[in-house]
């Protein structure tokens, strides 16, 4: 149970990170790192190291994300929350050299009310790329997919991401 | 660069500097799911030893005499009542004075030609009386 607490506190923000940017409700994606963890307690003794401890617990979290996913296509429930932010319990950090031009608050909330907005598969490419910085190796390795996939999938995410906000372009 | 590509690098800027820090309740809470698992993994594992299957055993051949001797105490119990009830029930009826139940004067009557019937067929058969 030692060795729980460590991988909590080496991937529990990018475990966190990945299921609420996914579920996009923090109550469920404290739910799914909860399983998460149980499962990697459970399946620790067979994990043989192949692939890295990072990529195989937003693994998990992953899977779990598409499993709650699915589910709630017949349960359909997201808190009645306006902020994005909120709503998905993230946080966001000020970017000290950002132009002025652009209210980079506003247009953050623009951003993740279009991630919202995308497929599951899409979603899943764009946070695991740009939020928890994996190459399209480990993101290959981790969806089990070739990294064709994980390209062409970014780069349909990223086109709807740019249309949703191409009014905000100065 | 050109404006797509500033616009992009600005999406990703932005996209990352987003992030959810993780609530270290989770953590508690996986780890008492876990510890409430292995008590309830540990009292089937203590059902499955052998000194387990021992005291089940053993309990049950106690139960079994104990039903055994119970039920034994019952039927004696009930064959005394019967014992009881029919014997007050023939006393009652005999009403211990050898009328049977019946009035004195017919009680008597009877015995009498009864016992007549009884001397008249005795003398016939053996011969003695005159």
């Amino acid at each position: 149970m030692a060795a729980l607490g460590e991988v909590f506190e080496r991937y529990g923000d990018p475990m966190t990170t990945l299921a609420a940017s996914m579920l996009r409700n923090r109550t469920e994606a404290d739910d799914v790192v909860e399983d998460a963890l149980l499962r990697i307690h459970d399946a620790a003794p067979g994990f043989r190291g192949e692939r890295g401890l990072r990529t195989w617990s937003l693994r998990i979290v992953a899977n779990l994300c598409r499993d709650r996913l699915r589910r709630r296509k017949f349960t359909g429930t997201l808190p009645d929350e306006p902020d994005a932010f909120e709503r998905a319990g993230l946080q966001f950090d000020p970017i000290a050299d950002w132009d002025g031009a652009l209210d980079q608050r506003v247009m953050a909330a623009a951003l993740e009310r279009a991630i919202e907005a995308l497929p599951p598969d899409q979603r899943e490419v764009v946070v695991l790329r740009h939020r928890l910085d994996l190459s399209h190796a480990e993101m290959a390795e981790l969806l089990n997919v070739p990294e064709g996939t994980i390209k062409s999938r970014l780069a349909r995410a990223l086109t709807v991401l740019r249309e949703h906000l191409k009014g905000m372009d100065t | 660069m050109n404006g797509d590509d500033r616009f992009d690098e600005r999406i990703t800027r932005l996209l990352s500097a987003s992030h959810a820090s993780a609530n270290p309740a989770v953590l508690e809470r996986a780890r008492a799911r876990l510890a409430a698992r292995q008590s309830a993994t540990g009292f089937l594992a203590f059902l499955g030893r052998p000194v387990a299957l021992a005291t089940a055993a053993g309990l049950l051949v106690v139960s079994a005499a104990v039903s055994l001797m119970v039920l034994r105490s019952d039927n004696s119990s009930t064959a005394t009542i019967a014992a009881t009830t029919n014997t007050s029930l023939v006393a009652a009826l005999l009403d211990d004075d050898g009328t049977y139940g019946l009035p004195a004067e017919v009680a008597s009557a009877s015995d009498g030609a009864s016992g007549a019937a009884g001397t008249s067929e005795i003398g016939d058969s053996n011969g003695v009386t005159p």
